[in-house]
């Protein structure tokens, strides 16, 4: 009874955190890999319908190890923001899927499959990509940073043998970004995928498109086409609703285990979700993240798929610079610029 | 009330048979002042009496100043008594004695009543019943005289009060008189009388009187040590009502006792020497029961005017109890039939509950209770919704209801079934119509009938209990889902013998068969890798489990010197866990050592078994090849008296748990075993408890633990490595401080308790990096558990004032938790990317206001 007003108390007390949306520092907000994914021939990895015991999986590997095609040249186009303009360093380093053996069981082999995506750092043996130092053009607060990448023959091989579940579901390999500048470090990662061909005609994942944004003052309104050239403008304190234009959602095809038998299979996925992420320069986005894919906690989801952007009300500039980041579940994602006039 | 109190207790294991009876008792020194101006006065004592009848300690709890208090305290150590037995067998035992002086009437428990008047024709002129303002119980031991008209200086006590308060007077009949009853603590109900005539029915009197002080603490006998337990607490009715930051919620008071450890805002999680809460077992009437307290730190299950007593094990307990491997929590329900009628009500902000009891006729007597939050009606007028707010609405609702009929069969059988259950739900909605709703439905709960038949069979003891219960549980939210319910019965016979004089025997069988039925509609992200949220997979899955869980055991309690007990054990039990059998022996062993009436030392040793977690045994989700977890468990303490009042309880413990389940992705016959047998745990310290026994106007007592609890929960990945290190436990709590003291100033009551103890573990979080393809941040976390929190200190104050009529009292109380308002954190807010924290603050200054009333 009484205890449960702590309850209320605690609805009440949200520290006042800076809001993610809303750009102050050094940030990295996306990491855009052309192509995303990498098909590979494994063999009859591809087929198989049991995980054979890990020894007899070790000779698998070293069989596609050696049948590895030449990796390919990777574009690589971080979205790294300064507001402050301010000369960064970076750093460019790639690796496998790491260990990282837990209490709670994550990466430490083949259990629940989506539980073995490393999230750990690269080691200080990770193959060394590019470095340097990179400034933003005059009144920009986006860095102009591109590299290219190709994974050398010995970093696939070490990922495939570290990783014995790569080959069958999916080998990522990791780019990991680190810039900094004065006492600010981010260290950011983004995955390659190099996948089995699973279907003669199959192809690789590409990066999704963000065909336009319509938007809305109210939620009554109807949605108007946003026109980046000549975007709308809302006052100190105003709101824009942003709904993003969704494209054809892929389909495509993966490798599944069976939770109850363990068995794989090839399984036709209908269509992939779809995320956008919201950052802006002045003022926020509410929610930052939107998905093509209503929660499951969620009764009678209305299907809408918007973010409300809320003007400052103090300081205001001229413009807000807004950057929408697409995700598909595959490590694809596109990013779309725009602004929004504030005076 | 003291002959009262001390049925109630021989009601509880071990039983006292017979208590003690004086059998001399030289006559108090009058003191000469006192004396010579006419005073009189009363002396509550409170006298320690050892196996033989003597008298080894004599407090004055309740003085009267002049002299009294010296003369009462003299005599009293001089009394010889027949000592009193427990379980057939002398025993020591704590009493309380009240010696009046009257200037002109002997000490009534001094001398036998003065001899009656020559026995010219007599007859019943007046009967009567004295009871208690405000509570009408009746007021046993009280002086009757009646005076006659004209002839006040003869003063003889005419009758005395029996235990239900009544009496009669026989005299001449007819004239006129004056009634007159005195007790040692009511004040005098004095009544003129038209005196009958002979031949025609005496007169009826009804006397309702109040105490003199107000209200006071209810006279506790402490319960001598059972010797079958190393370590055991036991909580007196007065003390389970009445602390400071419990809201008068009795098993709130069980966190305040060595050994538990403090849980954050409240919350009604029992975790004891640093196990998790579903190693101990809690049990009602000796049946085990699902939860004892409502959601989010609600109160308990059961309403407080039911409980008789609770004993708390920290640890070491009996063979009598199983299937645990840490503490045990014991609540005792009242057993007597009730042979008249009360009631009482409380209502507060949050919820209402009130209760009923009476004799039912035939010997029956019924008790009634219930209680229902309306928390989900008020709570929504506090927090806004507005659209587009993520803010959730929690709104609890819970319901609890207890009904028990009993008869005594016989001079020592009783019969009883008691019904009792509860419900909680949870309802928490967010509302925005852009993007749906959130509606959480959630509902747990259980409903348990126990009966229970005390009797006798030739020379054994027979406590036979069988029990059916029904548990359940639903949560839904949009496209999940839940639900399980258990058919539970369960059986305990309890068997027991006096072997010899310094030998009794106890047996007995503690079973349970689950039926359990599982359902569950989850929306599961595939088996495969992908990166960031992806369409889910809706899985419908269901199970139906029989799990049956039979312990056999046996205990003596062997004295094999009249200081000197021991008390082996030993417990089988077999588990069998849907398709798996499992066996446990376990052997425990207590041994006491009483090297004076005041002195006892201790000490303990003894193994215990537990199943794992259902889920953890699954065939799919889990490991059914999973061991028991099992501990070993050490302990050795002392009891030391100080004063009469002033007791000393400190142990020394060590307990290590073994074949704890952790989670594996090892290859075991070609399958992933996602659980081993593997963790292993352990635990350490001290407890002392220095505690003021209940007296009439105060208790109180100081707990402090220190104690350490460590576990290993992971393996390193290569078997070859060294074994991964100790690390505390999520509630592992060095230090924890805890003083609880109340007192009563007539009418008013003032309590107070104070805690400090240690912050509960942290893992630090030294750095954090992005993930470009999930758009998160993933926190770098430091070695598990290696910093913590910073050190909880609260201070909470009650005051309770008590309006008394005829037929009722009325209680208002202010119970403020956290009265300087410490800004406690009891856990720590991140920002998106691990930069910034907040200590999330516990609870501020909370003064809550509650109504009792009772009859």
């Amino acid at each position: 009874m009484r205890p449960l007003i702590p309850v209320a108390f605690l609805l009440a007390c949200t520290p006042d955190f800076e809001d993610p949306s809303t750009i102050k520092d050094l940030r990295v907000l996306a990491i855009v890999a052309d192509p995303p994914e990498v098909l590979v021939d494994v063999g009859d990895l591809a087929t198989i319908e049991t995980v054979p015991p890990l020894a007899e999986l070790a000779a698998k590997l070293l069989e596609v190890a050696a049948n590895l095609p030449d990796p390919p040249t990777i574009m690589v186009r971080p979205l790294v923001v300064d507001p402050l303009g301010r000369s960064i360093h970076y750093r460019v380093v790639a690796c496998g899927n790491q260990s990282t053996t837990t209490e709670r069981g994550r990466n430490m082999g083949p259990g629940n499959v989506r539980d073995t995506i490393s999230r750990s750092v690269c080691p200080s043996s990770a193959q060394f990509v590019d470095e340097g130092d990179v400034v933003a053009a005059a009144g920009e607060a986006e860095l102009p940073l591109a590299f290219a990448f190709t994974p050398t023959r010995e970093l696939l091989v070490r990922a495939v043998m570290a990783d014995p579940l790569g080959p069958i579901f999916g080998l990522p390999i990791t780019i990991e970004l680190t810039v900094s500048v004065d006492a600010e470090t981010v260290v950011a990662r983004k995955r390659v995928l190099f996948v089995p061909r699973l279907e003669p005609d199959q192809m690789p994942n590409r990066n999704p498109t963000l065909p336009g944004l319509t938007f809305r003052r109210q939620r009554e309104d109807q949605h108007a086409p946003f026109d980046p050239k000549d975007p709308p403008l809302v006052e100190p304190g105003g709101k824009l609703l942003l709904t993003p234009e969704i494209e054809t959602l892929e389909s495509y095809v993966a490798r599944v285990t069976d939770r109850a038998t363990g068995r794989l299979s090839t399984e036709r996925v209908g269509k992939e979700t779809l995320r956008y992420s919201f950052f802006t320069t002045s003022g926020k986005f509410s929610p930052r993240q939107i998905s093509t894919l209503p929660s499951p906690l969620r009764s009678a989801p209305t299907g809408s798929l918007t973010s409300d952007y809320r003007a400052p009300t103090l300081e205001v500039p001229d413009r807000a610079n807004v950057w929408v980041v697409s995700h598909d579940e595959r490590g694809g994602s596109a990013v779309n610029r725009l602004w929004i006039r504030l005076r | 009330m003291l002959l009262h109190l001390l049925l109630l207790l021989a009601t509880a294991a071990p039983q006292l048979t017979k208590p003690p009876r004086l059998v001399e008792q030289p006559e108090p020194v009058y003191p000469a002042e006192a004396l010579a101006v006419g005073l009189s006065a009363d002396v509550t004592l409170q006298i320690d009496i050892d196996a033989k009848g003597l008298v080894t300690a004599v407090v004055v709890t309740r003085p009267a100043g002049n002299g009294f208090d010296e003369a009462a305290q003299e005599a009293a150590r001089a009394m010889r008594f027949e000592p009193a037995e427990i379980d057939g067998k002398p025993g020591a035992i704590r009493i309380e004695y009240v010696m009046h002086f009257r200037p002109n009437v002997r000490p009534v428990e001094a001398t036998p009543p003065p001899p009656p008047p020559p026995p010219p024709a007599k007859a019943v002129l007046v009967r009567g019943r004295l009871r208690e303002k405000g509570t009408r119980d009746p007021i046993a031991a009280a002086d009757v005289t009646l005076v006659r008209a004209g002839d006040e200086a003869a003063v003889p006590v005419a009758a005395t009060t029996d235990d239900e308060g009544t009496f009669s007077v026989e005299g001449e009949p007819g004239g006129h008189g004056k009634l007159v009853v005195t007790s040692a603590d009511h004040e005098i109900c004095v009544r003129e009388l038209d005196l009958p005539a002979a031949g025609v029915p005496p007169i009826e009197v009804q006397c309702t009187v109040a105490r003199r002080d107000g209200p006071r603490y209810e006279t506790v006998v402490r319960k001598p040590s059972e010797g079958a337990d190393a370590t055991q607490h036991t909580v007196s009715r007065t003390e389970m009502t009445t602390v400071p930051g419990t809201f008068g919620d009795p098993l709130r008071v069980i966190q305040t006792l060595p050994g538990v450890a403090r849980m954050p805002y409240g919350l009604g999680l029992l975790v004891i020497r640093g196990s998790s809460p579903q190693d101990s077992g809690v049990y009602v009437d000796g049946h085990r029961v699902p939860i004892l307290y409502h959601f989010l730190g609600g109160p308990s299950v059961l309403t407080p005017d039911l409980i008789d007593r609770i004993d708390f094990y920290p640890g070491g307990f009996g063979v009598r109890y199983g299937r645990a491997t840490a503490g045990v929590v014991d609540v005792a329900t009242r057993s007597e039939a009730p042979t008249r009628v009360h009631g009482a009500a409380d209502v507060d902000f949050l919820d209402s509950s009130a209760m009923l009891e009476g004799p039912l006729g035939g010997g029956f007597g019924g008790q009634i209770a219930a209680r229902r939050s309306y928390i989900d009606l008020l709570l929504p007028l506090f927090i806004p919704r507005s659209e587009g707010s993520s803010t959730a609405l929690v709104s609890p609702i819970y319901w609890d209801y207890q009904a028990r009929v009993a008869r005594p069969i016989g001079n020592s059988g009783r019969l009883s079934l008691f019904a009792f259950g509860s419900e909680d739900s949870l309802k928490v909605s967010t509302s925005d119509p852009e993007r749906g709703n959130i509606d959480l439905g959630t509902r747990i709960g259980f409903h348990r009938v126990i009966g229970t038949y005390l009797t006798a069979i030739g020379p054994w003891t027979s406590r036979f209990s069988p029990s059916w219960g029904h548990d359940q549980f639903v949560f839904t939210s949009g496209e999940i889902g839940g639900r399980g319910s258990a058919h539970v019965l369960g059986l305990r016979e309890e068997l027991g013998r006096q072997v010899l004089p310094s030998l009794k025997l106890a047996a007995g069988i503690d079973s349970e068969l689950r039926f359990d039925e599982f359902a569950f509609d989850l929306s599961l992200p595939p088996e495969r890798r992908t990166y960031g949220r992806t369409e889910r997979v809706p899985t419908h899955i269901e199970r139906s489990q029989r799990n049956m869980s039979s312990g056999f055991y046996a205990e003596a309690l062997w004295d094999l010197r009249p200081d000197l007990r021991i008390v082996p054990g030993l417990r089988l039990d077999w588990f069998h866990l849907g398709t798996e059998d499992r066996v446990s022996l376990d052997p425990r062993v207590v041994i006491r050592w009483a090297r004076t009436p005041t002195q006892a030392f201790k000490v303990g040793t003894g193994i215990f078994h537990q199943a794992p977690q259902p889920q953890q045994m699954d065939a799919e989700f889990g490991n059914p090849k999973l061991s028991l977890l099992w501990a070993d468990q050490y302990h050795a303490g002392i009891e030391q008296g100080i004063t009469g009042a002033l007791s000393l309880d400190a142990t020394v413990y060590f307990s290590r748990r073994h074949a704890l389940p952790i989670a594996s992705a090892r290859e075991v016959d070609g399958r992933i075993e996602r659980y081993a047998s593997a963790g292993r745990g352990r635990s350490y310290g001290l407890e002392l408890r220095l505690k003021h026994a209940v007296s009439d106007k105060f208790y109180g007592w100081i707990s402090y633990t220190l104690a350490r609890s460590e576990v290993v929960l992971s393996r390193p990945v290569d078997p070859d490595d060294p074994p991964r290190p100790y690390r505390p436990t999520d509630f592992d709590q060095t230090h924890n401080f805890i003083l609880v003291a109340s007192r009563r100033l007539g009418a008013w009551e003032l309590g107070t308790r104070f805690r400090v103890v240690s912050g509960i573990p942290e893992t630090p979080i030294v750095g954090a990096t992005y993930d470009a393809d999930y758009d998160r941040y993933d926190p770098i976390l430091g070695p598990r558990n290696s910093e913590r929190r910073q050190t909880f200190h609260q201070l909470d104050l009650r005051v309770e004032r008590t309006f008394i009529f005829d037929a009722w009292r009325f209680s208002i109380y202010l119970d403020v938790q956290n009265v300087y308002n410490a800004e406690n954190p009891e856990a720590t807010l991140d920002d998106y990317r691990y930069r910034q924290s907040a200590p999330l603050r516990g609870l501020p200054i909370l003064p809550v206001l509650g109504l009792k009333g009772r009859f």
